[in-house]
């Protein structure tokens, strides 16, 4: 089987998803500098210094048993300072992702905002109900996962059977108030880039040391476009601090690895990224780590092709990653918390 | 404690060891009298961490490193040479002097300049001139960068100052701002040791980990790492080893195993497409390995199944310096990291190799 | 002619199959001061707290630290988010390097955060003074983390 976890869908025109909202929110929406924002979503995901580029799409990869399409525009919203007209834009992406974007191998994510837990989880109720998503697309917020904030999310993901997204819109670290990356202030898009797993880390970090996957068993995470190759380092700091300071987080009752080895994944893009220097061979050939990996091509964006993983890991340990997706498949029984 | 003979038939170099003044008035009669009156009036904040938001539930120092004399741990030369120099046969220890880390939590630029150069002082009169295996890394302020300039010039070539330790505030390594100090630190032929200060994530002038805001202190520490890693990455993007081509850059405490994957993943996206970074010339790891070298400890406690793993990423050994931390609570015991942690085909290396490389011949001052 | 306290006591070590020496009078362990001490040629830990008297080894197995330099204290049960419960006061030993934390009585990590063990020793108040056996206690069957 084949899984790409990492594919994105975008609407040429913001106009589309007015169909989908409340009449008079369509309104507020129909103005020139909102519609033209849609050159900013469409850089903000790219990480780059080139502009004015479209908007672009990818339909379901032609070789994977299903595809998860991720509405990179609705996860930008982490930028936005009108967290309310967010979650209207936000529904009406989630509407017009569940008629446009569904098909027999491809399911788009529920975006879902950081801002609005209650909302949130009200959203992820609803859709699930409806059928045809895949996923939740949690945006990088200006609070860690970890944090009690999360919890009607957590409770309605855990509810739905349904695995948490987190796929950085490219605002991370930029806009004021967004999700802020490491060190200072970062001008270059190309540092900023090299920097998003941080994003990552950061958030694990904070699920296990908060206590949020103690709290919460059967929520499965997905860190996705920030690559995998740090994953280790940061299990072995992560544990490491841990037998230090467990009296200081004692509802953190197992090392924090080993959490993480059960419930979340990293998508595989750029997966050159491990084979340039040898870190695949170097660590993943521990059967704890690889499995964490999953394909995710992050099409139509500059990604890798199913032919690419497999030159870089070889067929064996492709077709092993290829199939690692499985794990986040949609439960259709709640596991008891 | 007893002589551990045979711990490595080289010379130890142990790149990160944190001496103290008894008290911050140790510091008084270095400065000019009317900063002395200022200081004795207004007090010194001798710690940058905001210990209201992040406070060690225990204590940031080892218990057995507080001289029974009195005074905080750290703070008697002798002891440090009796209990952690003499014992492992240190042949050199990197001072990194710790009161100066509060100045990066102050709001006043010349009582700063002041300060640290009074710290200057005292150590090199305390310390380095109590033993020739002590070799001081001169602070310099992190306020002003022609101040911090002039200290570095104002130390260059005195005997026993084998590195200028830079104290970051919100601006990171890649910041032309760092320039005067880079030029100063290059024309003396000193490398820069940075360390964290424990402002890191406390103030709105502090440079902080990606995400949020981690609520406790083991989880900050645990995403730590993330702010070396940012300053490794900015000073690549930004060209300043095309500025500095004599530029070395010890980074101490914030791990090394990070390294290859921020490593692969910026050569990888300049091999993509160079016209994202146009100041970076050459592959980033290139840089890296040229300009930069990262202490041990904490070393990475990586389980059997990976002990070769983490030691056989590219270029690693000619990077990596022997460090303890000593006197603080994650210190790594040379004996144990020495004595089984480390491959053998790294000892060398990273004992002295690497340092004698990084501080030159004449920071061994000891025959 | 030997008196017949000195009597008793080479009885007790002879008879002893623990081989239990006397170490001092219980009233010169001042509390939860960790002092080393010399039993059957092994150097151990003795400390008086609240909850008793105790030896354990003399070294973490850590990285090695000097386990007479920790600190006795209690410490937090698992709890469920962001409850404390707070007990076991006197019966934890910490390390004086990364504060990795023993149980006095039986020596084994708190919560099996590492898998290595301080020794753990019997000790014994006989007619006001301490006695120590450097017979080891067995460890019980391991239990996952």
């Amino acid at each position: 089987m084949i899984y790409d976890w990492d594919r994105h869908a975008a609407v040429p025109d913001y106009r589309e998803l007015f169909p989908y909202m409340d009449a008079s929110w369509a309104k507020h929406f129909e103005r020139g500098e909102f519609l033209g924002s849609i050159a900013e979503s469409s850089n903000h995901i790219r990480m780059s210094v080139r502009w004015g580029l479209p908007p672009v799409s990818a339909g379901a990869a032609a070789e994977a048993d299903l595809s998860l399409v991720v509405p990179h525009q609705g996860v930008a919203i982490n930028g936005w300072a009108d967290q309310v007209a967010a979650t209207v834009f936000a529904g009406a992406m989630n509407s017009y992702a569940r008629e446009h974007w569904t098909a027999d191998r491809q399911a788009p994510a529920i975006v879902v905002s950081p801002h609005d837990p209650a909302w949130s989880a009200g959203e992820i109720r609803r859709r699930a109900a409806e059928g045809g998503f895949a996923a939740i697309a949690l945006p990088f917020g200006p609070v860690l996962f970890g944090s009690a904030h999360y919890d009607p999310v957590y409770a309605a993901a855990s509810d739905v059977g349904l695995p948490i997204v987190a796929h950085y819109s490219g605002v991370e670290g930029r806009y004021a108030g967004a999700a802020p990356l490491s060190g200072g202030v970062h001008y270059s898009a190309f540092s900023r880039n090299a920097l998003l797993p941080h994003l990552a880390e950061s958030n694990i970090s904070s699920l296990a040391f908060e206590g949020a996957f103690e709290r919460f068993p059967a929520v499965r995470f997905l860190f996705s476009g920030v690559g995998f190759s740090w994953l280790p380092s940061l299990l072995w700091r992560i544990d490491r601090e841990w037998r230090t300071f467990r009296h200081d987080v004692p509802w953190v009752t197992r090392v924090p690895s080993s959490y993480v080895l059960e419930r979340v994944w990293v998508t595989s893009w750029p997966v050159r990224e491990a084979t340039l220097g040898g870190d695949w061979e170097r660590l993943f050939h521990d059967e704890a780590f690889r499995g964490r990996v999953v394909f995710g091509s992050h099409e139509p964006f500059d990604g890798d092709s199913v032919t690419d993983l497999r030159d870089q890991l070889g067929a064996a340990d492709a077709a092993q990653v290829l199939g690692n997706g499985e794990g986040l498949l949609a439960r259709s029984q709640a596991v008891g918390q | 404690m007893t002589q551990l003979a045979g711990l490595s038939p080289y010379p130890i170099v142990d790149c990160d060891v944190h001496p103290m003044a008894p008290t911050n008035s140790a510091f008084l009669p270095y400065m000019s009298t009317s900063w002395r009156r200022h200081f004795e009036d207004h007090g010194i904040r001798a710690f940058a961490r905001a210990k209201d938001r992040y406070n060690h539930p225990a204590d940031t120092q080892r218990l057995d490193a507080y001289p029974r004399a009195g005074g905080p741990a750290g703070s008697d030369p002798g002891m440090t040479i009796e209990r952690h120099m003499d014992p492992y046969g240190i042949s050199l220890a990197l001072l990194l002097p710790q009161q100066p880390y509060g100045t990066t939590a102050w709001g006043e630029p010349d009582a700063a300049n002041a300060f640290v150069a009074a710290t200057n002082d005292f150590f090199l009169e305390s310390w380095v001139d109590f033993d020739p295996r002590y070799g001081l890394a001169v602070t310099v302020p992190p306020h002003d960068p022609h101040a911090a300039a002039a200290e570095i010039r104002r130390h260059a070539g005195t005997p026993g100052v084998i590195a200028v330790q830079l104290l970051l505030m919100d601006r990171m390594l890649g910041d032309t701002w760092y320039d005067p100090i880079y030029a100063a630190a290059c024309e003396a032929g000193l490398p820069l040791a940075v360390h964290q200060s424990g402002s890191e994530g406390c103030f709105t002038y502090s440079q902080g980990p990606a995400g949020g805001v981690p609520r406790s202190y083991g989880e900050r520490h645990s995403v730590l790492t993330q702010v070396g890693a940012a300053n490794v990455v900015d000073a690549v993007v930004n060209g300043t080893f095309e500025r500095f081509p004599e530029l070395k850059i010890v980074m101490v405490e914030w791990g090394f195993s990070w390294l290859p994957a921020v490593s692969g993943r910026m050569d990888l996206f300049w091999l993509r497409d160079q016209s994202q970074a146009p100041r970076v010339k050459r592959l980033p790891s290139q840089y890296i390995a040229e300009h930069f070298t990262f202490t041990t400890q904490p070393l990475d406690e990586v389980g059997r199944a990976h002990r070769g793993s983490l030691f056989a990423a590219v270029g690693l050994r000619d990077v990596l310096l022997f460090s303890s931390d000593y006197p603080h609570y994650d210190t790594d015991d040379p004996r144990f990291v020495l004595g089984g942690h480390i491959p053998d085909d790294f000892k060398a290396a990273v004992c002295y190799e690497n340092a004698l490389r990084v501080f030159g011949p004449g920071a061994l001052r000891a025959a | 002619m030997t008196s017949p306290a000195r009597d008793a006591r080479t009885d007790a070590r002879e008879h002893d199959p623990d081989d239990f020496e006397r170490l001092c009078p219980l009233a010169e362990l001042e509390l939860n001061v960790i002092r080393e001490a010399t039993v059957g040629g092994r150097t151990v830990c003795v400390v008086r707290t609240t909850a008793g008297v105790f030896a354990f080894g003399a070294v973490c197995p850590h990285q090695g630290g000097a386990m007479r330099d920790g600190i006795v204290k209690g410490t937090m049960d698992p709890s469920p988010r962001n409850v404390y419960h707070f007990g076991h006061q006197g019966e934890v030993v910490a390390c004086p390097w990364h504060g990795y934390e023993f149980d006095v009585r039986t020596g084994e990590s708190v919560c099996g955060v590492i898998r290595g063990r301080v020794g753990s020793y019997p000790v014994e108040v006989r007619g006001g003074d301490v006695y120590c056996s450097p017979r080891r206690r067995k460890p019980r069957p391991s239990k996952p983390a």
